[in-house]
């Protein structure tokens, strides 16, 4: 009488009864070969793998430096650098690395860092209209900080100049007509090239010498199109070196890319290293008690 | 021949061991232990249905011999048996699956192309101790002073 009832069932039941143990072969398999069963040395996720391979990196072109996924925050330095003025405005700074060490005497950190603000979008779905914000990013690239080798205070920023290249001495008439920050330099192509603003004359004299002046030059001519920002304060130098795409980044899946996008960081923080080299940012001008004043 | 039709009979159920640990083994590039294990498990989730399917069937053809094809007896035995199978392979292939999985490196089963040194850096072979990580609040100069 069983074996009837069940045999009416049978036909019907043994496919779902198959799939359940398909389904349970998968679960056994994905449950048993989990991380967490696996003893530490046998235990280790790709991104571990990569932080070391960057670091062996890191390590061969600049001894002593250390990447790290953590980072410094870095939106109140941001703001009293004054760095990113030439933006309309700047409401988040975000930080997703960091390559930090000592070069000589100073400190020198390269953070990863995307800047941008908040743009509100109205959609319509309907008769309903939506607001939402999206993120506009206005910098992704490299925040370089640097112990600057002068002792002053106040303040310098160098944007691009976007209009002197088009409008020529006009357009510089015009900035001193209207801002009481902006400061003339002697190098015509350093003119032509950076707007300058300082919180007194001499402080952008001081700062600014002409192998300053050439240095920096020097990085704008090796970057090309690309609109860099340099800030000085408070003995510090901090550069934003704008960067679009994927920086110290992770691709498992293509080994072959991920290695030559390595190649690529490799280069871009020897070139890094070296303009600071170039400014002798590692060489102390006074002695340490009289720079702790 | 009936005794090489026995033999061959035999030998189904080392096919889909073979061909299972085979593909497992090199596509994963994992330790044997782990290939025999999960081998066993898939022999296990097979042939317990087949038993089952088996038993229905050879009930229906009224070539086994019970009295009462209908009764409790023939239940527990299209039950049991197939219960009996999956106890038999897959619980022990489960287990060795796991022990061999333990033993083997994740990464090689994310297949990564990782050169014997990368997986000695790995291993913590020749790398220095990793440092703690920074408070949130660290400054920069933090930052550089502890690389």
């Amino acid at each position: 009488m069983a074996a009837g009832i069940f045999f009416q069932f049978a036909g019907k039941l043994t496919p779902l009864g198959l799939l359940l143990v398909g389904a349970l072969a998968l679960f056994n398999y994905y449950f048993l070969t989990d991380e967490r069963f696996k003893p530490a040395r046998y235990k280790a996720s790709a991104a571990d793998v990569h932080l070391r391979g960057i670091n062996e990196m890191v390590g061969f072109i600049a001894p002593g430096f250390r990447f790290t996924r953590s980072a410094p925050q870095l939106d109140a330095l941001v703001a009293k650098s004054r760095l990113f003025e030439n933006f309309k405005k700047i409401e988040f700074v975000r930080e997703y690395g960091c390559i930090a060490g000592r070069m000589g005497a100073a400190d020198v950190a390269i953070v990863l860092t995307r800047a941008g603000y908040y743009r509100e979008v109205t959609e319509t779905i309907g008769n309903r209209k939506v607001k939402r914000k999206v993120e506009e990013i206005c910098f992704d690239g490299y925040l370089v900080l640097a112990d600057f080798p002068r002792k002053f205070d106040g303040w310098v920023t160098l944007a691009p100049d976007h209009i002197e290249s088009r409008l020529g001495w006009l357009a510089t008439e015009w900035r001193e007509l209207r801002d009481q920050f902006a400061v003339r330099l002697e190098n015509q192509d350093f003119e032509r090239e950076f707007v300058v603003r300082a919180s007194d004359p001499v402080v952008a004299h001081y700062v600014l010498s002409a192998s300053t002046i050439e240095d920096v030059l020097n990085l704008k001519r090796r970057l090309g199109e690309r609109a860099m920002m340099g800030a000085f304060f408070e003995s510090t130098l901090m550069l934003a070196i704008p960067e679009a795409g994927t920086k110290f980044a992770l691709n498992g899946d293509e080994p072959t890319a991920w290695l030559a996008s390595c190649e690529e960081d490799a280069f871009r923080l020897q070139s890094m290293l070296r303009v600071l080299a170039d400014m002798k940012v590692g060489e102390t001008i006074w002695r340490p008690e009289e720079r702790a004043g | 021949m009936q005794d090489g039709l026995k033999i061959l009979v035999l030998l189904i159920p080392a096919l889909p061991v073979a061909i299972v640990y085979y593909l497992y083994a090199k596509r994963k590039k994992s330790n044997w232990l782990e290939g025999v294990g999960l081998s066993l498990f898939v022999n296990g989730c097979i042939w317990a249905p087949v038993t089952f399917l088996g038993f229905i069937a050879f009930g229906m053809s009224g070539k086994l011999k019970f009295h009462d094809t209908a009764g409790l007896g023939y239940m527990i035995l299209l039950f049991v048996g197939p219960l009996a199978v999956f106890i038999a392979f897959a619980i022990p292939g489960a287990i060795l699956m796991w022990i061999g999985n333990m033993f083997s490196s994740s990464l090689q089963q994310k297949n990564l192309a990782l050169s014997p040194e990368a997986l000695a850096i790995l291993h913590g072979l020749n790398a220095p101790p990793p440092k703690p990580p920074l408070p949130t609040q660290a400054t920069w100069r933090d930052f550089a002073r502890h690389a």
